[in-house]
């Protein structure tokens, strides 16, 4: 995976981990940078993952979760 | 020569894949979720990676309704313990085994659940037309063995469920699920409980359920999910909601091996039915079959007439090495139903592995210790 640049990006956070590793499949199969992510803790006390993108393609990203019954939070800084 | 005929019990040999498998989770490591480092990440794709191929095997596009559970039994305990039930009536088919039979008679003397027999043929099979005159105003729950692990019957699930409604259906594929299809959208399936090692050639300790409406039920057991951690409440969405504790990994990697590594079946249809043929006209056994041809799945058995069940078993290893299983399966309302309780019978099971020879050979085998026990009685 490619890594987004520091700069623009932002977060996708999920209910669970089944989510997380569903939505890496979709975005990986469109070939976004992403990252795998510990969940911030200034964010949520959760233990699990969250998928850091690039904040310009969130939108298209998040369409893409969308259509397949994906729901997630964004968190842009 | 594969003189395994015990397939129903567990399946052998496995897929070569299923112990690289399971080596590489040996090696690898990692568990579910919990954190986000990549081992764990890992681990974590291939749960979810197996739980889409258990979802293609079932014919379903409601993934993350697809649970894992250790085996079937814990998956039927998981349903029938946790169900919500209402008026307290339960409708079983006549051939079930104690994964069933034993949480239904639990509830029964417990909590006043009573539970009947669905009506049905000599073989078992369920009479649709005498369930369309059923009254099923009060029924909670129809549980249904879709192929049974003593005669091997396959149940008409799609006419079933056309039948009763709005019932909600527990399917038990124990021993169908990788042997014969599983519809589970079209077919309309409420739930569906299955096992890894059996049809699907996985290894032990993994199965699991589908679920359409997870709230019909309450989770069977509690506890941290790497979810909604902040809360001592369960979460009440899927697959958390069924998956508390650490899941057998190691289970499911050797899992993903089976199902990406299926064979094709070695045997042909025709040389299992001239088994079947020949086996039906011999003195002194009385086989167990369905009374159709094309309700019959890979699994029958048979009670020699001459000698007791559990010398005609031993024999047959003594004598030929052939592995099969004599006795009740853990299934006294099936052999109840086809008039063979409590002496049990001689089941065989076949695999994908067998070949025409091995077929060939346990059809001798049988006739002649048929022969040398026909004087015995």
């Amino acid at each position: 995976m490619k890594k987004p640049k520091m700069s623009d990006n932002c977060l996708l956070l999920f209910k669970n981990v089944h989510d997380v590793i569903r939505s890496e499949k979709l975005i990986k199969s469109k070939k976004f940078d992403y990252q795998i992510i510990p969940v911030p803790s200034n964010i949520s006390s959760e233990c699990g993952m969250c998928i850091k993108i690039d904040e310009i393609s969130s939108i298209e990203i998040i369409n893409i979760l969308k259509i397949n019954n994906i729901n997630c939070n964004i968190y842009s800084k | 020569m594969n003189l395994y005929f015990d397939n129903a019990s567990t399946s052998f040999p496995k897929p070569p894949a299923v112990g690289e498998y399971i080596n590489r989770y040996l090696s690898q490591g990692g568990t579910y979720g919990r954190a986000s480092y990549p081992r764990v990440f890992q681990a974590s794709k291939m749960v979810e990676e197996t739980r889409e191929l258990i979802s293609s095997k079932t014919c379903t596009s409601l993934i993350s309704n697809i649970l894992f559970t250790y085996n079937s039994t814990y998956a039927l305990n998981t349903i029938i313990q946790g169900f919500r039930f209402k008026n307290k009536r339960i409708l079983v088919s006549p051939l079930e085994h104690n994964a069933v039979g034993r949480p239904i008679e639990y509830l029964k003397q417990k909590e006043g659940v009573d539970y009947l027999i669905m009506p049905h043929f000599s073989d078992g099979l369920i009479n649709i037309d005498e369930l369309k005159r059923a009254n099923l105003s009060n029924v909670d729950l129809v549980i249904v063995n879709h192929v049974s692990n003593v005669n091997g019957l396959i149940q008409p699930l799609k006419e079933i469920k056309q039948v009763i409604g709005n019932v909600p259906l527990l399917v038990d594929a124990s021993q169908s699920l990788g042997k014969v299809n599983v519809c589970v959208d079209e077919w309309g399936i409420d739930m569906l409980a299955f096992t890894g090692h059996k049809g699907l050639l996985g290894p032990t300790g993994i199965g699991g359920f589908f679920i359409r409406e997870p709230n019909i039920i309450r989770p069977f057991v509690y506890g941290g999910t790497g979810s909604n951690s902040d809360k001592l409440l369960m979460p009440n969405y899927c697959p958390d909601k069924f998956e508390a504790g650490t899941q057998n990994i190691l289970g499911i990697y050797g899992l993903y091996g089976a199902l990406k590594n299926q064979p094709t079946t070695s045997y042909s249809i025709d040389s299992y039915k001239e088994l079947i043929r020949k086996l039906s006209q011999i003195d002194n056994i009385k086989l167990l079959i369905a009374n159709d041809i094309d309700n019959q799945s890979d699994v029958f058995s048979f009670v020699p007439l001459k000698t007791s069940v559990s010398d005609f078993t031993k024999l047959l290893y003594e004598n030929y090495k052939i592995e099969v299983r004599g006795g009740l399966h853990c299934s006294p309302i099936a052999h109840q139903t086809l008039k063979t309780y409590p002496q049990g019978a001689i089941r065989i099971s076949l695999s994908s592995y067998h070949t025409d020879n091995d077929l060939n050979y346990l059809l001798n085998s049988i006739l002649s210790i048929n022969e040398e026990t026909k004087n015995e009685r």
